[in-house]
C-alpha cells in the first residue's frame, strides 16, 4: 500500500508541477506572443499523455489493480471517461482556435474556415469521437494476434516465433495508409495474409488437420478482414462528410450570431452550440438506411471474423489435452436441457400434489 | 465575437486534475439499497420482497418486472430518488424479479423459458406468499413487454397491469433502435457471442445521442468540488455501466420476432405452444409513457391501449425521458403516488 501511494503521489506531484507551469504560461500569454499558444498546446498535450499512459498502465495490467490510485474500478472508469472527454474538448478547442481568433478581426468570410483547420487533425478528431480509429484498432488486433501466435508457437517449438515481429513490422504502414482508399487497404491486407499464410504453413502442417485446411482458413480470414476494413472506411467516410457539413453549419451559425449580441461568450458556450448542431447532423445520418445497413454489415463481419478466428484457434489447440470452447458449449447446452427437464418434473410434482390435496378434500366432504 | 482566451483552454485541464482528486476520495458507491429479502431463487433469477415497517395499505401485492437490459437498480438509485421507496411509502407491498447476470448456460434460455418458466414461477410464489389468486404486475421497458405477454397468457393470475415506458409496436416512426435492429443479422451475433455483451448494447444506446457522454463528463468537471452533485452523477454512471449480457436465445427471438417482424401487435407471436393475443388482456391497464423518450418513443407504447381487451384502461403521458421518468424530481412527487392511487381504486377482492 505504501509503495502504491508513493508511485502515484510522485507521478501526481510531477504532473501537477507541469500543469502549474502551464497555467502560469497561460497567465502570461498575450496576443503578441504567437509562439506561446503553440507551446501551451504542447505542454497540455504532454500533460494529457501523462494521464493517458497512467490509465493504460492501469487497464492493461502493467501496474495492475494493486497500483490503482482510485478507491474502486468505477472511479477509475469515471476518470477514464473524463480524460477522453477532455481530450476531445481540447482537440476541438485547438482545431477551432485559429478560426475563432480570425473572427475577432472583422470582416471574416466564413467560407475561409477550412483554410484554417488542419485536415489531418480534423480527421483524427472525428475518428476519436466515434472510436473508428482504424490504425489503433488494427494495431491492437495484430499485437494481440501476434502475442497469441507466439504463445502457441512457443508450445510447438521456438521455430515459428517470427509472426509477432512480422505483424509488428507492418505497423508503420497502417498509419501511413490512406484511409479513404479501400482498394489499397484490400491489397495491403491480402499481401499481409499471404505472407502470414506462407510463414505459418510449415507449422500448421504439424497438427492433425494439415496445412491445406489452414490455407483455406487464412484466405477466409483475409477476405473477411478486407471486407471489414473496406466497410469501415465507408463508415468513416460517412462520418467525415457529415462532420464537414455539421462544422459548416456551426460556422454559419457562429458567423450570423457574431453580427448580433447573441454570440458565444466563452468556448464552453461555443462547444455547447457545436455539440447541439453536430449531434443533430449525426442523428440524421444514423437514421438513414445506408448507415443502418452498413452498421449491420460491420457487426456481422466482426462476429464472422471472431468466429473464424476462434475456429482457427481450436484447430491449433486440437492436438493438446485442453477443453475447447465448442466442447464447453455442448456441455452448457446439455446442462440447459437437463435444467429444463428438472423444471418440467418439478411442475408435474406440484400438479400431482395439488391433485392429491384436492381429492383428499373431496373425500373429506363426502 | 468573444475573444478566445488561453485561460479557458488551460482551465479545462486544471478541472480534470480536480476531477482526478475528487474521484480519488470516493469509494465504491451503493445503489439499490432499499432493504429486501430473497423469497425465491431459480438458476440466476431471484425474487425479492421489499421489507416494510408497517402493513401495506393495499391488499394486492405488486410484482415489479424490470428489463433484462441494464439493472433494476435504476428504480432505487439513491434514498431521495427511489421509485421503489416512493411506491413503498405510498403503501404498496412490493416484490421484484431480478433476472441476474446470465451464465454461459443461460445462453440457451428462450423467451419461453423466461415467460412460462421464471416469470410464471415468480408470480406463483408471490400468489402463494400473499394467499391470493391474482396479483398486480408492473413492468418497466422490456420488462413491460414481458408483463404484457405474460398477462395475455395468464389473465387469471394478474389482477392489474401497469406498464411503464413499454414497447409493443416495434415499427413506430422515429424508433432508431428498431431502425438499426432491422438491419442486424441477429443469428450471426447470437451464434458467435452466445450471450450478447451488455457493452455492445450500451454502445448502441450511446450512439442515439452520440455527443451526450462527452458533454456530461465535461459538465461534471465543474462540480468536482460539489460532492453531492458528483455522487448523484456517479451513481447514475454506475447504473449505466452495469449492463448484463443478454441471454442469447431470448435475445434472438426478441430481436427477430419483435423488433424485426413486429409480431406482438400483429398477434402472431408464439410463446411455447400459445399464440400471444393481446385482446386476451381484459384486466385493468395503466399504460405510462415518457414524452421525450428516445429509447422507447411514445408511439411504441401508446398502441397497447387499443390492442388489449380491457374496458378499464388508462393512458398516461409523463414529462421527461426514458430514465427521467423514474429519477426526475417531478417523478419523486407524482409518479409513484399516482400509480398507487390508481391501484388503490382497483384493490377490491371478491
Amino acid at each position: 500500500m505504501e509503495q502504491r501511494e508513493s508511485v502515484f503521489d510522485a507521478w501526481y506531484k510531477n504532473t501537477t508541477n507541469l500543469v502549474d507551469g502551464w497555467k502560469h504560461m497561460a497567465n502570461e500569454w498575450s496576443d503578441g506572443q504567437s509562439t506561446s499558444w503553440e507551446n501551451m498546446q504542447k505542454v497540455q498535450k504532454q500533460w494529457m499523455q501523462g494521464y493517458q499512459s497512467m490509465m493504460e498502465n492501469m487497464t492493461t495490467g502493467n501496474f495492475g489493480n494493486a497500483y490503482n490510485p482510485f478507491g474502486s474500478n468505477q472511479m477509475r472508469d469515471a476518470f477514464s471517461n473524463m480524460l477522453k472527454s477532455v481530450d476531445i474538448y481540447t482537440r476541438l478547442f485547438a482545431l477551432w482556435q485559429p478560426v475563432l481568433k480570425q473572427m475577432e478581426q472583422m470582416p471574416f468570410d466564413h467560407k475561409d474556415m477550412w483554410k484554417m483547420i488542419d485536415p489531418e487533425a480534423f480527421r483524427s478528431f472525428v475518428d476519436k469521437l466515434f472510436g473508428v480509429d482504424q490504425g489503433t484498432i488494427m494495431k491492437g488486433y495484430y499485437e494481440q494476434y501476434g502475442k497469441l501466435m507466439k504463445m502457441w508457437m512457443a508450445t510447438m517449438g521456438d521455430a515459428g516465433s517470427s509472426f509477432g515481429p512480422m505483424a509488428g513490422n507492418a505497423m508503420p504502414f497502417f498509419s501511413g495508409m490512406a484511409q479513404m482508399n479501400p482498394e489499397g487497404m484490400m491489397q495491403f491486407y491480402g499481401s499481409l495474409f499471404q505472407t502470414a499464410q506462407k510463414g505459418f504453413t510449415p507449422y500448421f502442417a504439424q497438427t492433425s488437420n494439415g496445412s491445406a485446411h489452414y490455407s483455406e482458413s487464412f484466405s477466409k480470414l483475409a477476405g473477411l478482414w478486407s471486407d471489414y476494413v473496406t466497410k469501415m472506411s465507408q463508415m468513416q467516410s460517412m462520418l467525415y462528410k457529415t462532420s464537414v457539413s455539421a462544422w459548416e453549419k456551426v460556422m454559419q451559425s457562429v458567423s450570423e450570431k457574431s453580427q448580433t449580441d447573441h454570440s458565444a461568450k466563452s468556448f464552453d458556450e461555443f462547444y455547447n452550440e457545436w455539440a447541439t448542431i453536430n449531434e443533430r447532423e449525426y442523428v440524421t445520418l444514423f437514421a438513414t438506411e445506408a448507415y443502418a445497413a452498413l452498421q449491420g454489415e460491420l457487426l456481422k463481419l466482426h462476429a464472422e471474423i471472431s468466429k473464424t478466428y476462434d475456429k482457427q484457434m481450436e484447430s491449433f489447440l486440437q492436438p493438446f489435452p485442453v477443453v475447447l470452447k465448442s466442447q464447453l458449449e455442448e456441455v452448457y447446452q446439455v446442462n440447459h436441457e437437463l435444467r429444463n427437464r428438472i423444471s418440467e418434473l418439478e411442475r408435474l410434482i406440484t400438479e400431482l400434489q395439488q391433485e392429491v390435496k384436492s381429492n383428499q378434500k373431496v373425500k373429506k366432504e363426502q | 465575437m468573444y475573444e478566445v482566451s488561453p485561460h479557458e483552454f488551460a482551465s479545462v485541464t486544471s478541472k480534470l486534475a480536480q476531477g482526478y482528486e475528487a474521484l480519488r476520495k470516493i469509494e465504491e458507491l451503493d445503489v439499490g439499497n432499499t432493504p429486501k429479502d430473497t423469497v425465491w431463487k431459480k438458476d440466476n433469477v431471484t425474487l425479492y420482497h421489499y421489507r416494510r415497517d408497517s402493513p401495506p395499505l393495499l391488499k394486492t401485492p405488486v410484482l415489479l418486472v424490470y428489463a433484462q437490459v441494464n439493472r433494476h437498480n435504476m428504480l432505487d438509485i439513491q434514498v431521495d430518488r427511489s421509485f421503489i421507496r416512493n411506491l413503498q411509502s405510498a403503501g404498496l407491498d412490493l416484490y421484484l424479479i431480478d433476472w441476474g447476470y446470465p451464465s454461459r448456460e443461460d445462453r440457451y434460455n428462450t423467451l419461453d423459458d423466461y415467460i412460462n418458466g421464471y416469470l410464471n414461477g415468480a408470480v406463483d410464489t408471490v400468489r402463494q406468499c400473499c394467499g391470493l389468486d391474482t396479483i398486480s404486475m408492473m413492468g418497466v421497458c422490456q420488462g413491460g413487454t414481458f408483463s404484457v405477454i405474460y398477462s395475455a397468457l395468464y389473465n387469471n393470475k394478474v389482477k392489474n397491469l401497469v406498464t411503464l415506458v413499454t414497447p409493443v409496436d416495434f415499427h413506430s416512426k422515429g424508433d432508431m433502435l428498431s431502425h438499426w435492429a432491422r438491419h442486424l443479422d441477429v443469428d450471426a451475433l447470437v451464434d458467435y457471442y452466445g450471450n450478447i455483451p451488455g457493452q455492445l448494447l450500451n454502445t448502441g444506446f450511446e450512439m442515439l445521442k452520440p455527443l451526450l457522454k462527452t458533454k456530461k463528463y465535461i459538465q461534471i468537471l465543474d462540480a468536482a468540488d460539489k460532492q453531492a452533485q458528483m455522487l448523484n452523477f456517479l451513481r447514475m454512471e454506475k447504473w449505466i455501466a452495469d449492463s448484463p449480457s443478454q441471454p442469447g436465445e431470448c435475445f434472438r427471438k426478441f430481436m427477430k420476432e419483435l423488433y424485426q417482424q413486429n409480431k406482438l401487435i400483429k398477434g402472431t407471436l408464439r410463446i411455447g405452444s400459445e399464440v400471444v393475443d393481446l385482446a386476451n388482456i381484459t384486466i385493468p391497464l395503466l399504460n405510462i409513457y415518457a414524452e421525450q423518450d428516445h429509447l422507447v418513443p411514445p408511439d411504441a407504447s401508446i398502441p397497447l391501449n387499443e390492442l388489449v381487451g380491457s374496458t378499464d384502461k388508462c393512458l398516461t403521458k409523463f414529462e421527461g425521458g426514458h430514465i427521467g421518468v423514474f429519477v426526475g424530481s417531478r417523478s419523486q412527487k407524482e409518479l409513484a403516488p399516482g400509480i398507487v392511487s390508481w391501484l388503490k381504486e382497483r384493490d377490491h377482492h371478491v
